[in-house]
């Protein structure tokens, strides 16, 4: 009993050791910056720049390299950084539980990701070497400004190498009361040191988009901190933190998919039928918030620079936004099918099988509403034969508070596929289930009602402002309409019978088909997404500050940008089976007979 | 219990949900500087 507690203890002042180190770095990071700021001197202006300037090298186009190397870099170091932060939480449920199947579940995440760390490593070496060689100036100026951060960044994979391998080969030599707990606490440090290396690198990214500790002229104050916490900082630190699980979770889905497809008996059938499940659970739980993550980023994008914002959204960018809202409808579409076809798995789910079609007519409802464009890209004759450049009847569902409220419908319905999936092997025993059930439907409907009011009111009667402020209501109604139910769902199932064991395995495999779409569809929307971060600088290396001149300096057309991301999703996913081919590689054995001498 | 006394419950359970909801709105309408009624 002491030792546990004294283990716990030990956990608990690592975490606080961990938040007070961070906080405490910070802190005298700030402090040296000022100190360095009130002595200053010796930082020149942005460089400017030629055409000449820019390197060539034979046969290779500069924007090209730079743009695909770091997308890859980026997909990977996405997957890496996701992957801790699930297996820890379901390590420690597997600590709570006492089952060991997610203790073997979360090694086997693990397991997967570790030939992507070398990858990312690698990649991120070979962007470096890329910006040194094709952007030498920028490249220099920014390492002037951020060379704090890029020491701490290159020393810190130090610590991330040694706490991985620790925490990955001592995943079987750790078990046990104590030894588990020093071993979860280095997945907690595992996480820390990861989440700090985002940090650094997103500040690097953001300064470019909204620099700061630089006056006009690009003269760097001295103050790093002030660089690096720039004004979209946070904003791309919460979108990326919250993406980054979603698409680890979608990855790992895929995995779990291929070994379901190609499992030799009903065990392992079963098994990767759990991993497949738990993984698209991962990746829904994130991808809800992330719609909002993505319209705080934006709207800090706007309120830092109108014209940025209005390229991002109202110019030529716009179009892009369309397919991103073709991509997350799929998403969302995909998610939904494969918890349907999950429901099989329980005997009871019959129930709720007459619900289905209701939920997939609202969630391509809010689908045509979501990618209903607005402003259309038409010639001139098409411009006078439809009136103007808005369609006449479908043109008010293509501003954005008629999108908020079909994202919003989204998400519920979604989560309401959750809450079928969850009750379909349980029977209430509570003698007011009937009266929960209609509470429950009462508190959607009231949701709904409110999302609608919000949105058609305040998004088609009043003026912009209302517009935008109506839409934090709309997400906080769901919010509430999501923990409400589910802590209804949870005082009206306490003490639920199950209906029966449920049939891991028992799941079609066009159900696995949907585990891959997600894959393939969040890695096309995050180079898509990525492409259009990057652009809406445009002729800008940092915007208003140092200009780009070199011959790349234009943006291209949409169907080159979306060629280009769409061979870098293909390279990226050819290296992913890499990557899943390898982990099954290092648990075979050939016995070759007569090879080695007795 | 009859169909009745489910569709009175269900109404006001929604009545009441709905002026909760209409609470949150004005709240956080409010703290944006706005009236939940749009005034020219």
């Amino acid at each position: 009993m002491l030792r546990k507690i004294a283990s716990i203890g030990f956990f608990f002042a690592v975490c606080a050791a961990v938040v007070l180190a961070l906080g405490g770095e910070l802190f005298v990071a700030k402090a040296i910056a000022e100190e360095a700021a009130s002595a200053a001197g010796g930082y020149g202006p942005a460089p400017v720049l030629t055409e000449a300037d820019y390197p060539k090298v034979s046969g290779m186009n500069g924007r090209l390299v730079v743009w695909v190397v770091a997308q890859l870099h980026l997909w990977f170091a996405a997957f890496v950084l996701a992957v801790p932060i699930f297996v820890f939480i379901i390590e420690a449920i597997g600590m709570r539980t006492r089952d060991k199947r997610y203790d073997d579940m979360a090694y086997e995440f693990i397991k997967v990701s570790i030939t992507a760390y070398s990858l990312t490593a690698i990649l991120g070496g070979l962007l470096l070497f890329a910006l040194i060689i094709f952007y030498p100036h920028l490249f220099g100026y920014l390492s002037v400004i951020f060379k704090e951060s890029m020491i701490y960044y290159a020393l810190l994979f130090f610590a991330e190498s040694a706490v991985l391998y620790l925490y990955y080969y001592g995943w079987h030599w750790l078990q046990g009361d104590i030894r588990k707990w020093i071993h979860l606490t280095l997945g907690l440090l595992l996480n820390a040191v990861g989440t700090t290396l985002m940090l650094l690198a997103n500040a690097w990214l953001t300064f470019m988009m909204s620099p700061a500790g630089v006056d006009p002229a690009g003269v760097f104050s001295g103050d790093s901190w002030a660089a690096i916490h720039n004004f979209l900082w946070n904003p791309i630190n919460i979108h990326r933190f919250v993406a980054n699980i979603a698409y680890g979770g979608s990855i790992v889905g895929a995995y779990a998919a291929f070994k379901f497809l190609t499992a030799q008996n009903a065990q392992e059938k079963a098994h990767y039928d759990w991993m497949g499940y738990n993984a698209n659970f991962i990746a829904i739980c994130a991808l809800l918030p992330l719609p909002f993550a993505g319209y705080y980023l934006a709207a800090e994008i706007y309120a830092y620079s109108q014209q940025m914002g209005i390229t991002l959204m109202g110019g030529i960018f716009a179009w892009l936004f369309i397919i991103q809202a073709v991509l997350i409808g799929a998403l969302f579409l995909s998610a939904n099918y494969y918890l349907w076809c999950g429901m099989g798995r329980s005997d009871g789910a019959k129930r709720y099988f007459k619900f289905i079609k209701y939920i997939a007519i609202v969630l391509i409802g809010a689908f045509l509403v979501w990618f209903t464009p607005h402003t259309l890209v038409l010639t001139n004759a098409e411009l006078k034969a439809l009136g103007g450049p808005h369609h006449s009847i479908l043109g008010p569902l293509g501003i954005m508070p008629a999108k908020n409220t079909a994202v919003n419908l989204m998400i519920m319905f979604t989560f309401l596929s959750f809450l079928f999936y969850r009750r379909s092997n349980k029977q209430a025993t509570v003698s007011w289930e009937r009266v929960g059930n209609i509470l429950q439907v009462a508190l959607f409907t009231a949701g709904i009602a409110n999302i609608l009011f919000l949105g058609i009111y305040h998004g088609y009667f009043t003026n912009t402002v209302y517009k935008v402020a109506a839409s934090i209501p709309q997400v906080l109604t769901t919010f509430v309409v999501i923990v409400g139910s589910l802590v209804l769902d949870s005082f009206i199932y306490r003490g639920a019978k199950d209906v029966g064991p449920l049939h891991w395995g028992r799941i079609p495999d066009r159900a696995q088909y949907a585990l891959f779409l997600l894959a393939v569809a969040f890695t096309w929307l995050m180079g898509l997404m990525g492409y259009i971060r990057s652009g809406i600088r445009q002729h800008w290396h940092v915007v208003d500050i140092m200009r780009d001149a070199s011959a790349d300096a234009y943006t291209p057309t949409l169907g080159y940008a979306a060629n280009v991301v769409s061979i870098a999703a293909i390279i990226f996913l050819t290296l992913v089976i890499f990557v899943f081919w390898i982990a099954q590689v290092s648990s075979s054995k050939s016995l070759p007979a007569g090879y080695w001498k007795e | 219990m009859t169909i009745g006394r489910q569709i009175l419950y269900f109404l006001a359970a929604v009545a009441v949900c709905g002026v909760g909801f209409l609470i949150l709105d004005l709240t956080l309408m409010n703290m944006q500087g706005l009236d939940l009624i749009f005034k020219n």
